[in-house]
């Protein structure tokens, strides 16, 4: 359990630059989640931490020491791999053990740090089976125990849910949630999913392309969005491109004007989230006439696909609970709620 | 249909066994006629030939031979490739492909010609040293070497190629060190190959001929080359009492192995 201090970080290979010039600071006890599209750099980063790759450039330290050179085997740091890396030649309790072992413990001691370790995940009336006899999910959570096991000063959790079906996922989710608050231990995850990273994170690293775009708190990440990356990766989008605005009021490209949450000026798109457009009977002022082109039924909201007749397509998530079921090529009139759009720059 | 197929499949597996095994049926049976030149049906039945094998020829001291040979060609072989592939499967640059290439080089090459090219080498070598090298136990168990290597490589490969990377990382992070992680994680993982691919070298190494003819020389005969020796002279049971005692010792050598690993497995 320690603060991680990240500064400068980058890796190159060649003229690819896989993680340019990082800044992060982590605080004890934070669950931080790198997120992002494959090859942003966020598993470059999470390796470089691990001491797996050797950083091109820049300093990682845990608890004020100067981490960039130490080998991993030094390095007290617990990682959970997404493939799981189980020892398939040891028993869950050896598996678990393995680390403490390594460490020189007196017998005892690892034999009760192991069982504690299996209790957490509450594995421990499988201490003698071999891996190959576990499923999936208990295959994780022996992955997990082994890696809290050594007490570490930070938990490193490559794309951990990732091997798991939907129904496991969750469960697993809220378990490591669980863990990481009972133990208080700083923790980094990696993940492409946004919905993981935003549920479990206290804070999420948005990069792209090797650098990082954003770093706060899912609601910040989620509502004001630092940039059209952000805010096209994280949640479903509507992207509205523009030609210029007014105050807080953007005009897209087609003329509509919206009325955004901040400042437009130098911003070149709004973006207004799925579940702020409304699909209205009655005509308003402020009501656009549009044309349902297609509809998907996703259980508890519906997504609507509009095309306006200004020209622009829009997408609305309508909840299904007693709404009226639109169908493609119905009139419809469309509202924004008011001060929902959010303007957006390039980069 | 299902039964025909059956039958088919039954009749179909009996033939292949039947050709694979009977030469060996025969050599066993051979070895116990008691009538001096092979002809059917034999005379009786004697164990005169076992006795024969220990004291006619140089049998008994070329077996030994042979196994000096093939025990030394397996552990140099083993002592290069283990470490060799442990090393270069990660690597991607084109060294190592050259290098892993090299190492398989001798299977390509008809196995006669690298022994007369071997014994030209030693000629020179002994010109140059006056060192009697020539038909020295280390000299045909650095030249098996040459066989046992490919075959270890190519077993090893295979095996560590489903070793996930990530294991080793994951001893690593729990804090075994690059030598810990070797004893307690790779090599335990790949033991079946290792073993497997040290009996495979013992066999080719024991069975050899094509690489030894040049290289015996009188006083130090691997067993191949002493039965070869023999028949040019004589066609007597004895030859096969030797070969049923060589296939007793390789199919010791399997059953033994095969109690610590599935052979199957890894073959």
């Amino acid at each position: 359990m320690a603060r991680l201090q990240i500064q400068g970080l980058s890796k190159a290979y060649g003229v690819f630059s896989a993680v340019e010039s990082m800044d992060l600071d982590v605080q004890e006890g934070e669950f931080i989640v790198f997120l992002g599209p494959s090859g942003c750099g966020k598993t470059t980063t999470l390796r470089m931490i691990a001491g797996f790759i050797e950083p091109t450039a820049g300093v990682i330290a845990i608890g004020g020491r100067n981490l960039t050179t130490i080998p991993p085997y030094r390095r007290n740091l617990g990682i959970v791999f997404q493939n799981y890396a189980i020892f398939p030649h040891l028993s869950v309790f050896d598996n678990v053990a393995f680390g403490l072992r390594r460490r020189k413990l007196p017998s005892a001691t690892v034999e009760a740090k192991a069982m504690a370790a299996l209790a957490r995940v509450k594995l421990d009336h499988l201490r003698e089976r071999m891996p190959k006899q576990l499923s999936g999910g208990q295959q994780q959570r022996v992955a997990i125990a082994r890696a809290l096991a050594i007490e570490p000063d930070l938990l490193l959790l490559d794309e951990p849910l990732s091997n798991l079906d939907a129904k496991l996922r969750h469960d697993v989710r809220d378990e490591i949630h669980r863990l990481q608050r009972d133990l208080g231990i700083t923790t980094i995850m990696v993940t492409h999913d946004q919905e993981e990273a935003l549920s479990l994170g206290d804070r999420l690293v948005v990069m792209n392309k090797g650098k990082v775009q954003q770093i706060g708190t899912p609601t910040e990440i989620y509502e004001t969005p630092a940039n059209l990356f952000v805010a096209d990766f994280i949640g479903r989008t509507n992207v509205l491109h523009g030609s210029g605005s007014e105050g807080t009021t953007f005009i897209t490209e087609s003329g509509l004007r919206l009325s955004c949450r901040n400042l437009t000026a130098g911003c070149s798109a709004a973006i207004v989230r799925p579940e702020s457009i409304q699909l209205v009977d009655v005509v308003s002022a402020t009501s656009l006439p549009a044309t349902v082109e297609q509809v998907t039924y996703l259980g508890p909201v519906c997504e609507v696909r509009l095309q306006l007749q200004s020209g622009e397509t829009l997408l609305a998530t309508p909840g299904t609970g007693g709404a009226p079921r639109r169908c493609k090529g119905e009139q419809v009139h469309v509202e924004i709620a008011p001060d929902t759009a959010y303007a957006v720059t390039d980069s | 249909m299902d039964r025909l197929n059956k039958t088919l499949m039954a009749v179909w597996t009996a033939a292949g066994f039947a050709y694979l095994l009977l030469p060996l049926i025969f050599v066993v049976w051979m070895s116990f006629f008691s009538n001096e030149i092979p002809y059917l049906p034999p005379q009786g039945y004697t164990l005169d030939w076992y006795a024969a094998a220990f004291t006619r020829g140089r049998f008994a001291e070329s077996f030994m031979f042979s196994l000096y040979v093939a025990l030394i060609a397996t552990a140099l072989g083993l002592a290069v490739s283990v470490p060799a592939t442990i090393a270069l499967r990660h690597a991607r640059s084109r060294l190592a492909g050259s290098i892993v290439q090299l190492l398989t080089a001798p299977l390509i090459v008809p196995t006669i010609v690298i022994g007369a090219g071997i014994y030209v080498t030693l000629v020179m070598f002994e010109i140059a040293t006056s060192w009697p090298v020539v038909g020295s136990l280390w000299a045909l168990g650095l030249a098996h070497v040459l066989m046992t290597i490919p075959w270890c490589v190519r077993l090893l490969l295979a095996n560590l190629a489903s070793v996930d990377g990530s294991i080793e990382e994951a001893a690593a992070s729990l804090g075994a060190s690059p030598l810990a992680t070797l004893f307690k994680v790779t090599l335990p993982l790949i033991w079946s190959g290792v073993v497997a691919a040290g009996l495979f070298s013992f066999v080719v190494s024991f069975g050899n001929i094509e690489l030894s003819l040049f290289l015996v020389a009188p006083g130090s005969t691997t067993l191949p080359i002493a039965i070869l020796q023999y028949l040019e002279w004589k066609l007597d049971p004895t030859v096969a009492a030797v070969s049923v005692a060589q296939i007793a010792l390789i199919a010791a050598g399997l059953l033994i192995a095969d109690r610590y690993v599935k052979l199957t497995r890894v073959v």
